[in-house]
């Protein structure tokens, strides 16, 4: 117990000491580089839904894309002609 | 109480207890901006279910955990790759750079040994050390600040205090 008496005093030794008087400069500029970085919310919230609308866009033009090729193909395939003329 | 004299007010025991988790100037330096920065963001979620002083002391363990977590896990990568170096240089993962200001010029081989041991402890083991003995907290201070019952504290104290001793004895031997 001697020991442990002898390493808990020695630790009670120990000084406070006053902080830099720069930090608050720092910690000041700090807050400010956080605050300019951060995105707002509502900013978030606006181009997700834009993102999400311009994907949905896509694919529906994507979709439309999809079903005139088709049309045509059936109309090669089938050999159906698209004007009037008999004799060709 | 505006952000200025909230710092005024809490910034020596911020930058102090940051001192007695990593021992070294600029660490600590680094740790107590943190801290702050994370006042100024959460201060109006805080809701009064302890006192300004203890929340402050919590943000500041788990910071000042945080850091050396971190500091560990970069050591110990720089450790693997030195096993595949010619650099058979010892690394450390505890904090090698003793530079403690609040430790007397003559009583500084005899605490950097402490603290080099302290250093190994468990985290809680470690908080309620620096807490009790060098921030001389009262054990319902400690219990309020840790989240914990008095007994556990008492417990915590008594288990920390023993593997110390061990510890200290350990490195006496070798």
């Amino acid at each position: 117990m001697d020991t442990e008496d002898s390493f808990l005093k020695l630790l009670e030794t120990i000084q406070e000491v006053e902080s830099p008087e720069f930090l608050f400069t720092r910690i000041h500029q700090k807050i400010e580089s956080v605050r300019v970085n951060q995105i707002s919310p509502r900013l978030a919230w606006g181009l997700a839904v834009s993102f999400c609308l311009l994907i949905t866009i896509n694919i529906l033009i994507l979709k439309s894309n999809e079903v005139v090729n088709h049309e045509n193909n059936l109309i090669e395939n089938l050999h159906i002609s698209t004007d009037n003329d008999f004799y060709k | 109480m505006n952000f200025q004299e909230l710092y005024k007010t809490y910034s020596k025991q911020v930058y102090n207890l940051a001192l007695h988790y990593v021992q070294n100037i600029e660490e600590a330096e680094e740790i107590t901006q943190d801290v702050f920065v994370s006042i100024h963001q959460s201060l109006e979620s805080f809701q009064n279910k302890s006192t300004l002083s203890t929340w402050i002391y919590r943000i500041t363990i788990n910071k000042c955990l945080d850091f050396i977590k971190s500091k560990s896990r970069r050591n110990r990568i720089a450790f693997l790759t030195s096993l595949f170096s010619n650099n058979k240089q010892d690394v450390r993962f505890y904090l090698p750079n003793f530079d403690h200001p609040g430790v007397l010029m003559e009583q500084k081989e005899a605490i950097k040994k402490i603290f080099e041991c302290i250093n190994t402890l468990l985290p809680n083991q470690k908080t309620v050390l620096i807490l009790s003995k060098i921030e001389k907290k009262n054990h319902q201070e400690v219990a309020e600040i840790m989240g914990l019952s008095i007994k556990a504290v008492e417990s915590l104290l008594q288990r920390a205090k023993q593997n110390l001793a061990n510890k200290l004895k350990q490195n006496e031997g070798s």
